[in-house]
């Protein structure tokens, strides 16, 4: 049986640390956010990192907790931050390691390490359309096969991209002029 | 020669398949797959050579959704991701925005107690749909029917506190919001705990021979196999990992509570039915705690924090006040308005870690919302386990691991 640490075992700053240690020079920097350490490297320490972070027995990161994105569209150049959770069942840790990616670029999938990244970046893939290297099974998974785009990118519309433009409210509120809205109005009242 | 439905995805294509084995599609719209999964089953005879799970079904863009609601608005698509649990989606998500605004400390107690409180109801009412959807899998059909009267009892209590059984919007950043309870509510959840009990529902399945023959050493789930597919919630405490978010990282009053965490190591579908029932009767212990707590509490502590920027002024001050009007008029146009920054943060949901994860960009709407969603990670064992064991077991197997598919899909 397996009971975990009562408290956490590593203070965030010595998370950092170790995991300082283990991406070496792809590193980039980490900072202590909200209580959570996080640290930022380059996509290229994945995947060395991973069976690192886990099999490191002061971390002993055993699950991948999250994969997720954000997309950042005016960060030419950069446009995915690609996160990834960890925890330390064991220790009582949680660590998150994000990585800066290009539109387009690829990053090394965690399914070497970790059984739960089978699902968690197919669904980044489905909705962002960011690539995991090495993935065995990279397809949509919440979306029909041959949707087209990702909707979790910015550019991507709210209403999905079939739906007639000129029915944005937004856009109605844009082109209105005010003046033939009041004039509208005074009409329906008769005045 | 291929098996073709409504979804390309779902095309298997038998030549790939080794000879004779047959394509069994199971669901979406299946009793025992609880909602709209669909499985794809090679079959050899009655054996699973493979499995693979289809979802998307109920897929309603809950995360793009969260972008475009301000933070208020946003509880209300929380509770129609897990709907056999609402409240306790509820407070994931307001845990976590107040986690990003870092008043997690500000939190009144009777706040933090009527929260415990709610979200144990609601593990109780999740296991209850759990518990009794289960033994009809496996043919018990009389649980079914006595835990449905249970939960039912439950959505009273729910309906009680703020005018909704299923999709609550239980409470808001910063404490209870209106939904604040007095003491009659207090006296029916007592005089509900005072009343419950699963001795029945134990009496007809703990010790039930054909219960017991259709779930011990089925779905066998290592310890390694739940940890590296990220498993939580029941899921991995019934393969004898005592990890629970409520007991290593305590939040609201779960600190303040005694309650154990129960762990079983067999690792099967019998071992994940007693780490639930028994979970169930600690629920009970909790909430009665708390229930205590809320009562010696003074009639006047607040039930919401005191800043003017997250909780709206009482409602009779605000024609006569000007401040009041300022501050309700601000949080109605433009929200709550955590500062710029990101973070996580996840509860122990009945059927594993819920974790909400934001990027605020300091206005209204969060920039960007992901939900970790404890169903979708416990589902990706499935197609894992499965293999292997027979068509009849892949039912108890789906039973076991409780997923609830508006989760799942979002």
């Amino acid at each position: 049986m397996l009971v975990p640490a009562a408290s956490p075992t590593l203070a965030p700053e010595n998370v950092l640390e170790r995991i300082r240690q283990h991406a070496g020079t792809a590193y980039l920097g980490g900072r202590v956010d909200h209580g959570d350490p996080v640290a930022e490297v380059a996509p290229q320490a994945f995947p060395a990192l991973f069976p690192a972070v886990r099999d490191d027995s002061d971390l002993k990161l055993e699950q991948l907790v999250d994969v997720t994105a954000v997309h950042w569209p005016l960060d030419e150049g950069r446009e995915f931050q690609v996160l990834w959770q960890f925890r330390s069942l064991t220790n009582n840790l949680f660590a998150r390691v994000t990585a800066r990616l290009a539109d387009g670029a690829s990053v090394a999938s965690a399914t070497g390490t970790y059984a739960s990244a089978l699902y968690l970046e197919r669904e980044v893939f489905d909705l962002f359309g960011i690539r995991f290297a090495g993935h065995p099974n990279l397809k949509r998974i919440l979306l029909p096969e041959g949707y087209e785009g990702h909707p979790l990118r910015k550019e991507y519309p709210l209403e999905g991209p079939t739906f007639p433009e000129d029915a944005h409210r937004n856009d109605l509120v844009g082109q209105l002029d005010p003046d033939d809205f009041w004039a509208d109005v005074d009409e329906a009242n008769g005045t | 020669m291929t098996v073709e439905s409504g979804m390309a995805s779902a095309r298997v294509d038998l030549e790939q398949g080794s000879g004779d084995n047959m394509i069994l599609n199971m669901g979406p719209q299946h009793p025992s797959t609880h909602g709209v999964l669909r499985l794809v089953i090679e079959l050899d005879g009655e054996e699973v050579r493979r499995c693979d799970a289809d979802m998307g079904y109920l897929h309603r863009g809950v995360e793009k959704l969260l972008e475009v609601h301000d933070y208020r608005g946003g509880i209300t698509l929380t509770d129609r991701m897990d709907y056999t649990s609402g409240p306790s989606n509820n407070m994931g998500y307001l845990m976590a925005i107040e986690k990003l605004m870092g008043i997690t400390d500000d939190i009144p107690l009777r706040a933090r107690y009527l929260r415990t409180a709610v979200a144990e109801l609601s593990r109780l009412a999740a296991h209850h749909i759990w518990l009794g959807t289960h033994g009809l899998d496996i043919g018990a059909m009389s649980a079914f029917l006595w835990s449905l009267r249970e939960r039912e009892k439950i959505l009273y209590l729910f309906e009680e506190a703020c005018g909704a059984r299923l999709t609550t919007s239980f409470m808001r950043v910063g404490g209870t919001g209106p939904h604040d309870v007095g003491d009659q509510w207090l006296d029916n959840v007592e005089a509900f705990l005072n009343g419950y009990t699963l001795d029945e529902i134990d009496a007809l399945l703990t010790e039930n021979e054909v219960f017991i023959e259709r779930t011990r050493d089925v779905g066998l789930i290592t310890q390694e196999q739940a940890l590296s597919y990220g498993l939580t919630g029941p899921v991995i405490r019934g393969s004898g990992i005592a990890w629970d978010l409520r007991k290593a990282q305590p939040y609201a009053a779960y600190d303040l509570v005694d309650f154990e965490v129960p762990v079983f190591t067999e690792g099967d579908v019998y071992a994940r039915y007693l780490v639930r029932l028994n979970e169930m009767y600690q629920s009970k212990r909790i909430i009665g705690q708390c229930v205590e707590a809320l009562r010696d509490l003074p009639l006047d502590a607040p039930s919401n924090v005191d800043l003017p920027q997250v909780v709206p002024p009482d409602i009779g001050r605000v024609p006569v006040d000007m401040e009041a009007m300022i501050n309700h008029f601000k949080l109605v146009m433009h929200g709550v308005q955590p500062p710029p920054g990101e973070s996580y943060f996840g509860i122990e949901n009945p059927k594993g870690e819920l974790g909400f994860y934001f990027v605020s960009d300091g206005t209204g709407m969060p920039y960007r919302c992901h939900v970790r969603s404890p169903s979708f990670v416990n589902l990706s064992i499935i197609e894992e386990i499965s293999v292997g064991s027979l068509i009849a077991d892949v039912v108890a197997i789906i039973g076991s691991v409780d997923i609830v598919l508006g989760e799942v899909d979002r």
